[in-house]
């Protein structure tokens, strides 16, 4: 019987490391945190894997977009750590059933990560440490960087061996008797987060306006509204997955042709003096 | 009123949606929660999370009827062949 592969301690270091110091690693609007996450799981993929192709294959699931509040998100890769570990030994774990969980945590961990620690835990902090500096104390800033990288450090270490174990233990229910089930939930649970994360993060309206009279007028936004609020959001979104996967045209040519599309609807239409975005410019 | 499109999470369903039906309705429940009834992204996840347990509920019965079924299936060739 061959050999249970496990990730070495120092690879886990060093994936560690490489999360903590490059989770924002080329951060662009397109990928966000996916490099910096792509970088964490190199040395674990390196250490589980021989051969190059299957190198190749296993980190080709972590280029699919992320992005989630770095700290709290520590978890997400220390769980992948341990799913990646279980596929490496043959369990019949697929890139969607990571990227289902990667997609369905990094929503609710960004939401929760922002409140605590940008929402909460800064502040106090920032306010211990402006108490410090009152009269030009050096203390307070001092203070700050020993006691912010401190307490990172080792609750980011918590969360990354945590999320390990979870991994580990999660993926005794992923390849059960009710694998295919639970897959195609936490699928479901990725699809729905991303779909809320399309409404939150996309915010388009129309300026559209038709005075018939004084007192009449068609107001397109309104009449959109009462078809379904952010109807146009949803309608570029759909757009852009059309160009995206259909045509497939890549991201940064969609983002052109939306600035295109921005530029073009914010040309006043002759004769009925409005355009279709309104640019919030006043002269 | 403005335009501003946010690309960064177009990536992120580009790769989850295929052209699945049942992508698209999930998709679009998730943003009917966030766009129509307010719901951050917390709320929505945890909706999401008692949908998933109801799918994992029916997908479960019908594997398991399904093994009932082949099971049954087995035990009456076996009775056939032990008849013969």
């Amino acid at each position: 019987m061959a050999e249970l592969k496990k990730v070495s301690p120092a690879a886990l270091k060093q994936s560690f490391r490489c999360w903590i110091y490059g989770n924002l690693t080329c951060f662009s609007q397109e990928h966000m945190q996916t490099f910096g996450y792509l970088w964490s799981m190199m040395p674990v993929v390196d250490d589980l894997y021989d051969k190059d192709e299957d190198k190749v294959e296993a980190l080709r699931t972590y280029t699919t977009f992320f992005n989630t509040e770095p700290q709290i998100g520590t978890m997400v890769v220390g769980l992948t750590v341990g799913l990646e570990e279980a596929r490496a030994n043959g369990e019949p774990m697929d890139a969607e059933t990571i990227n289902g969980i990667r997609a369905g945590l990094m929503g609710p961990l960004a939401g929760l990560g922002d409140s605590i620690i940008v929402g909460t835990f800064i502040p106090i902090l920032l306010g211990i440490a402006l108490g410090l500096s009152t009269g030009g104390n050096p203390l307070g800033p001092i203070f700050y960087m020993i006691a912010w990288n401190a307490i990172m450090y080792f609750g980011m270490k918590f969360a990354y061996e945590q999320g390990y174990t979870l991994g580990g233990n999660a993926v005794e229910a992923l390849v059960g008797p009710d694998s295919a089930a639970l897959r195609s939930s936490i699928v479901m649970v990725g699809t729905m987060v991303i779909g809320a994360v399309a409404a939150t993060w996309i915010s388009i309206s129309t300026s559209f306006n038709l005075q018939f009279a004084e007192d009449s007028a068609f107001n397109l936004q309104n009449t959109l509204d009462a078809i379904m609020p952010k109807f146009l959001s949803f309608f570029f979104v759909w757009l852009c997955w059309w160009l995206m996967t259909k045509k497939k045209i890549s991201p940064t040519i969609v983002m052109l042709i939306l600035v295109v599309i921005a530029l073009l609807g914010c040309i006043t239409i002759p004769g009925i003096n409005t355009s279709f975005f309104n640019t919030g410019l006043s002269y | 009123m403005c335009i501003s499109i946010q690309l960064n999470s177009l990536n992120s369903y580009r790769s989850r949606m295929n052209t699945k039906t049942l992508d698209w309705v999930t998709f679009a429940f998730g943003f009917i929660l966030a766009a129509v009834m307010g719901c951050n992204l917390i709320a929505a996840a945890i909706i999401a999370v008692f949908f998933a347990l109801i799918n994992f509920e029916l997908q479960s019965l019908k594997s398991g009827k399904r093994a009932l079924a082949a099971a049954g299936a087995a035990s009456i060739d076996d009775e056939e062949e032990e008849d013969i």
